[in-house]
């Protein structure tokens, strides 16, 4: 095994695996794994990792880029994959779209990779994918988006890590009409995010019986919102907020300015303040208010030991801050998915014996095989229900309320929660 | 499987892009132009009281004028004042092997490029390019000058090549009107459009061809027209170091100069020959093109070329508004100093009918002193990314390879990014980032000044040539301050 380590992941740090090998040690729920030995090929595994080094997703990419050198380090110091080691080829994609499908050929052509994965934006997954499927290279995507499931992808490209949009946001409706309210007013960016929130999220608190008063379209250039508060009907019982960009913070103050002690419910999502510090000035207006969380961000009074042992493996401290800086808040609601998403390529290959690129439509059909994924190391967001259909995988969604400067886990919605009808058969395409 | 409503299948503008948060929690993680979009301050930003800053920062600009126009003739000459001394380094031998240290680590830069790791935050030629030379020697040069005489990788190989030793001390002042720099300034029009509008400057194999490049067609140029005019006239690099160099307190030139010296920032400037037109362009240029390099990331110029700011869709979609961006900039800037010089030598005329000053003569004298601006913009526009690619940048030369060493003994060495998202951390940046700004500009004011006293000899007149210029300077001064304060989104 010294000397399966000492040859596995060279661009892994082995300060890193020095870590990834005691979050190995520090969990019971790998037995047997250090005792594997070597194959045949000692050739790496290549991953190509389309990173958003630069550009707007750059705070994204430092985080998913930190997360996905802890994987590596954790399944090379088991063994790696199929006896081979894992090797990251790490390329910036600038969250551009023409530059990702560079990039995505640069995997195929000049680095010789296995799998390339890894992508968040979603006009770069649209970007990079069609060239992912010409050049038929699998493309694990961790961004979130519906464009996986929608069927306007390939058969190439894949998210077996990270539930959708449409499934968070719907997955919300239930709660919200049951526990906050049945009268929502909807704050929310005048373009197409803020689109789909209002379209997803409308569509189904109806189906609960709930009411949408009014939908108040913010245009995305504005700093001020102070002439937007007074829109909001007088019997309004939640507000159900989704605004992005700079502007954010000026928003809730703002808002809490308006409403003053007598608020309504307020409901938002942490993609509004991934990775901000909520003890920054002007967020304590949302003590008590409720967030849905991709993975939550604080340290639970029952965290699981795969998240405990996640946070350590990255270096994420029981706040979601990194452990050199407490200042330093990490996109925790979605980091996991490169994690999970790593695990996956490793069963996948592992179920299909994968050898070399010419096994890479084996590939997806052995991902496209799986389905229910348990908690545990490889899944510590939660369970994951994998529909080899729609390339989408569904899992837990979390809700939290804002207490004392920190978000509590106040519900957990079920799988079943999340699912909605098939839009595509992607099995049904040819490699 | 329970059923929703009926969805619309998505397309690429009905998808949630799960990273739209970054416009808040982001930040720039390099130097290339769409990173160096300082956005994850900027929620702390817009919480800050920056409108109060800026009315300070203007009314310094503004008591500056007042107290010019109101002071003795002399007063600004005065405080430019320097403490000179004869320098005793000849320095030749010496800076030749520094020179040709510098070269060796260029080639190796380069060839990490080619063949290092490909992420461009653990690849030390992005990471030396755009992080340790563009932002620190550049800012290292406004300082203690002539820091690039030394550095300059071709400088110790043209001793070598030319044949001439009179040609190989690269010139550490700009030289007199006779010397054109034209090719320098396409260059270095060049070198902006490539960090402004390039689909992927940072890329560490793509930056190599064009280092190496560049490398190769510049030894071509020294041995073609010899080390002093290549260095006069083409290099850009020498030429933007120069420029800058005359900004700095500290001077410390070799024997054959004499220009030591310590005083106030641009004492130097104040005692140099006037440059030629091309070199005063292209000291206009360099602001321009600054300018434009924080113009291009606000919603205000987002909304202009149509592109919602939430949505960035990646540089590649505004390729020709930024490069027509960027020209447009330029020839307003040039278009309105010119005007404004123009107008202050009518103005003085009517002071000193007689004066024998040219418009040309104050065109190209002005000019350089809006360098401390340009200077001002360059150190607190890149502050930011400097503070976080540093980071890496001292990573990477711990393990140049990537391959897990650790030769400087870091350990597990996290980047940080914390102390853009802290309300206080941002306040002190954005306060210093400010106090730069106001600074150059009354540099530039007290230089400016300077400047007209010397050329007319009388104080009526070079106060009156310098009433739309300094317009032009209040005017700037609240520009770069929106700049800093303003929301960006690419």
């Amino acid at each position: 095994m010294a000397n399966n380590i000492k040859d596995i992941g060279r661009r892994q740090t082995l300060k890193t695996l020095a870590l990834g090998a005691g979050a190995v040690a520090a969990s019971n729920t790998l037995p047997g794994l250090m005792g594997h030995t070597q194959a045949a090929s000692s050739d790496p595994i290549k991953v190509g990792f389309q990173v958003h080094r630069t550009g707007i997703g750059a705070a994204y990419g430092r985080w998913y880029d930190r997360t996905t050198e802890a994987v590596v380090a954790r399944i090379n110091a088991e063994g790696g994959i199929n006896g081979r080691p894992v090797e990251i080829v790490a390329e910036d994609d600038g969250t551009d779209p023409k530059r990702g499908a560079e990039v995505v050929e640069k995997f195929a052509t000049q680095h010789s990779c296995d799998v390339s994965f890894g992508t968040l934006f979603s006009h770069v997954v649209y970007g990079s994918s069609p060239r992912a499927g010409e050049l038929k290279m699998p493309y694990f995507v961790v961004s979130e988006g519906h464009h996986v499931a929608s069927g306007a992808l390939n058969r190439y490209t894949l998210q077996p890590g990270i539930t959708d949009v449409k499934s968070q946001v719907e997955a919300m409706g239930p709660f919200i009409a049951e526990n906050l309210g049945k009268k929502v007013t909807m704050i929310y960016p005048d373009f197409a995010f803020g689109h789909d929130h209002r379209d997803y999220f409308s569509a189904a608190f109806e189906a609960q019986g709930g009411t949408i008063l009014e939908k108040i379209a913010i245009p995305p250039t504005e700093t001020s919102f102070t002439r937007y508060f007074p829109k909001i009907p007088r019997d309004t019982e939640v507000v159900y907020h989704v605004m992005v960009g700079p502007a954010v913070l000026t928003f809730v103050k703002e808002m809490g300015e308006f409403f003053g002690p007598s608020r309504p419910e307020i409901f938002g999502f942490i993609d509004s303040l991934e990775a901000v510090d909520l003890a920054s000035p002007g967020l304590e207006f949302l003590e008590g208010t409720y967030f849905w969380e991709g993975n939550p961000r604080y340290a639970q009074e029952n965290n699981s030991e795969f998240d405990t042992a996640f946070r350590e493996a990255v270096g994420v401290d029981n706040n979601g801050a990194s452990v050199t800086d407490a200042k330093d808040i990490s996109t925790y609601g979605h980091m996991f998915g490169c994690w999970e998403t790593m695990y996956i390529i490793k069963a996948g290959m592992e179920a299909c014996n994968y050898q070399g690129p010419k096994d890479r439509a084996s590939l997806i059909e052995a991902v496209e095989a799986m389905s229910d994924m348990p908690h545990s190391m490889e899944h510590p967001q939660g369970a994951k229900r994998f529909n080899g259909k729609t390339h989408q995988t569904f899992g837990h969604q979390y809700i939290s309320q804002f207490e004392g400067g920190r978000l509590n886990v106040v519900h957990t919605t079920s799988i079943e929660d999340t699912l909605y009808e098939d839009e595509v058969d992607y099995t049904k395409q040819s490699f | 499987m329970p059923s929703s409503k009926a969805m619309a299948a998505a397309h690429p503008n009905q998808t949630k892009q799960a990273g739209y948060a970054a416009l808040v929690a982001g930040t720039l993680l390099s130097i290339s132009p769409s990173a160096l979009a300082h956005v994850s301050e900027q929620g702390f930003v817009l919480l800050l009281p920056t409108q109060v800053y800026t009315a300070a920062g203007i009314a310094v600009v503004v008591a500056t004028l007042v107290a010019l126009a109101t002071l003795p003739q002399r007063a600004a000459l005065v405080l430019f004042r320097a403490k000179r001394w004869r320098s005793m380094l000849t320095g030749r031998r010496f800076s030749i092997l520094i020179s040709l240290f510098a070269t060796a680590v260029l080639l190796a830069l380069i060839a990490l490029g080619w063949f290092g790791p490909r992420d461009p935050l653990k690849n030390l030629l992005p990471l030396t390019i755009w992080t340790l030379w563009w932002i620190g020697i550049v800012s290292l040069q406004g300082v203690f000058g002539n820091v690039w005489h030394w550095l300059n990788p071709w400088h110790g190989i043209a001793f070598f090549l030319s044949g001439d030793n009179s040609n190989v001390a690269t010139p550490t002042r700009v030289s007199d009107e006779h010397t054109q720099a034209w090719p320098a300034l396409i260059l270095f029009v060049g070198f902006y459009a490539l960090m402004l509008a390039d689909i992927a400057p940072d890329d560490p194999a793509r930056l190599a061809s064009i280092v190496g490049g560049y490398f190769i067609v510049s030894l071509i140029g020294i041995k073609f027209f010899g080390a002093y005019r290549w260095f006069q006239e083409f290099d850009f690099t020498a030429l933007v170091f120069r420029l800058y160099g005359y900004l700095a307190p500290l001077s410390q030139s070799s024997k054959q100069t004499d220009q030591s010296g310590f005083g106030l920032p641009g004492w130097a400037l104040l005692e140099s020959p006037k440059p030629s037109l091309s070199v005063s362009i292209f000291a206009l240029i360099m602001l321009g093109c600054g300018s434009f390099d924080g113009i291009n990331e606000t919603f205000w110029w987002l909304g202009i070329i149509g592109v919602n700011p939430l949505d960035f869709q990646g540089r590649s979609s505004i390729v020709w508004p930024t490069l027509i961006g960027m020209f447009s900039a330029n020839l307003l800037l040039v278009g309105v100093f010119a005007a404004c010089v123009y107008l202050g030598l009518v103005l003085a005329k009517r002071q000193r009918p007689h004066t024998t000053v040219s418009f040309i003569n104050l065109f190209c004298h002005l000019s350089l002193c809006l360098l401390p601006i340009a200077f001002a913009y360059h150190v607190s526009h890149f502050i930011a990314s400097f503070l976080v690619n540093v980071q890496y940048s001292i990573a990477a030369i711990s393990d140049p390879l990537n391959r897990g060493s650790d030769w400087l003994g870091l350990g597990q060495h996290y980047v940080t990014t914390g102390f853009l998202n802290n309300h206080h951390t941002v306040e002190i940046l954005w306060l210093t980032q400010a106090g730069i700004v106001v600074f150059g500009h009354v540099l530039s004011i007290l230089l400016s000044h300077g400047i007209a006293v010397r050329l007319f000899q009388h104080h009526r007149a070079a106060v009156s040539s310098q009433i739309p210029l300094a317009a032009f300077m209040v005017a700037y001064t609240f520009l770069g301050l929106w700049l800093l304060a303003s929301p960006r989104g690419a």
